[in-house]
């Protein structure tokens, strides 16, 4: 079991990365807290050691979205959730932000932590296809269909 | 676009108090944790003590004489014999009863099974010799006293009778009289008479009776 200052540091380290996930992953801010104890509670009990800070991250990465998608599955909060509920969530950014965070969060589940570890995190495909455990293939297809549909509705931004 | 949503998401922040709430429940939550791991561990810790205690007085309980049998004959060897009537410990009066009594591996034998190796082996030493063999009992346990004295005795008997054995002369020596009495082949009672023979007793010992 790791130390409370372990934990104390992963949670300053991973806080934002995790806050973000559940941006992409879920609706609402309680979810989130729910996320967050349950994601650094099971790294206060694992023993696991990792080989780098990549790995750590990477680690952080996929127990969170496990999280997020097990918290889904439950009966209740797949149906009581809306698109309105994850764009309150953006209201406090300046309005550009949010209008492109609003597009992100709108896009279809799959598309949108695909979008996240991409162009945010800076992972290649094969990178997210083993964090996610998808085919490469899948991945590429998910960025392209989501590049398309955000510059559908984006329009002027620019292309990278 | 890669700038655009980054910058996007660059803006997006766990606050504070998120961080503190989790802290706090990792925490909480770890140190029941340990508290559980505790709980665990005082089961075992527990367990172990009652096995170490179960094991400690049954020692106790196997490895405490409560009877000794002096054993009076070429090599004198005193035996001691707990309440379930198994040798625990063997004693020599010199170096070499203490290396006799080695060789006959006596320990944790029953009573009569290590009375009869002791006889045997006398009688194998004596090679066609007369042997001389007689015992003593130091026992507070009357039952057990008198149960003991009875193995022994037909232990005495059978061997006799199995080995037609001719020169060998057995008898008891109560203790409790033994100051009185000729402590070789005699055995006296509780009274201090010490008139009763081997020979007298060859109904109850065996042996030469001519030989007392």
């Amino acid at each position: 079991m790791r130390s409370e200052l372990e934990v104390t540091i992963a949670i300053e380290k991973y806080a934002d990365l995790i806050r973000r996930i559940c941006m992409v992953k879920l609706k609402n801010h309680a979810d989130t807290e729910d996320i967050f104890q349950n994601v650094f509670l099971k790294y206060a009990l694992c023993n696991k050691i990792f080989e780098s800070v990549d790995h750590e991250k990477a680690w952080f990465i996929r127990v969170t979205i496990n999280a997020c998608k097990d918290l889904l599955k439950s009966f209740f909060k797949s149906k009581t959730t809306s698109l309105a509920e994850i764009i309150e969530q953006s209201i406090e950014f300046s309005d550009d932000n949010r209008e492109i965070l609003e597009e992100v969060l709108a896009l279809p589940e799959k598309y949108r932590d695909v979008v996240y570890l991409y162009y945010y995190e800076g992972y290649t495909a094969c990178e997210i296809a083993a964090i996610l455990k998808k085919n490469v293939n899948t991945i590429y297809t998910n960025l392209t269909r989501a590049r398309k549909i955000l510059r559908e509705r984006l329009g002027d931004i620019d292309e990278e | 676009m890669k700038n655009e949503i980054r910058g996007a998401f660059e803006q997006v922040k766990a606050n504070e108090q998120l961080k503190e709430k989790t802290l706090e429940f990792v925490t909480q939550k770890t140190h029941n944790y340990n508290k559980r791991k505790l709980n665990r561990h005082k089961h075992v810790i527990t367990t172990f003590a009652c096995l170490m205690l179960f094991l400690t007085l049954g020692s106790w309980v196997y490895l405490t004489p409560t009877m000794a049998i002096a054993v009076e004959s070429k090599h004198d060897i005193e035996l001691g014999v707990n309440r379930f009537d198994r040798v625990v410990s063997v004693k020599g009066n010199s170096e070499e009863c203490i290396e006799f009594a080695e060789s006959l591996d006596l320990k944790h034998m029953k009573c009569d099974a290590a009375i009869e190796r002791i006889m045997q082996c006398q009688r194998e030493e004596a090679s066609g010799n007369e042997s001389h063999f007689s015992y003593n009992i130091d026992c507070d346990q009357i039952k057990q006293k008198e149960r003991i004295q009875q193995c022994i005795d037909d232990c005495i008997g059978e061997y006799g009778q199995d080995n037609n054995d001719e020169n060998c002369n057995a008898s008891n020596v109560d203790s409790d009289n033994g100051e009185n009495c000729n402590a070789s082949n005699v055995h006296s009672d509780n009274s201090g008479n010490c008139n009763e023979t081997c020979g007298e007793k060859e109904n109850r010992h065996h042996g030469n009776s001519g030989a007392a």
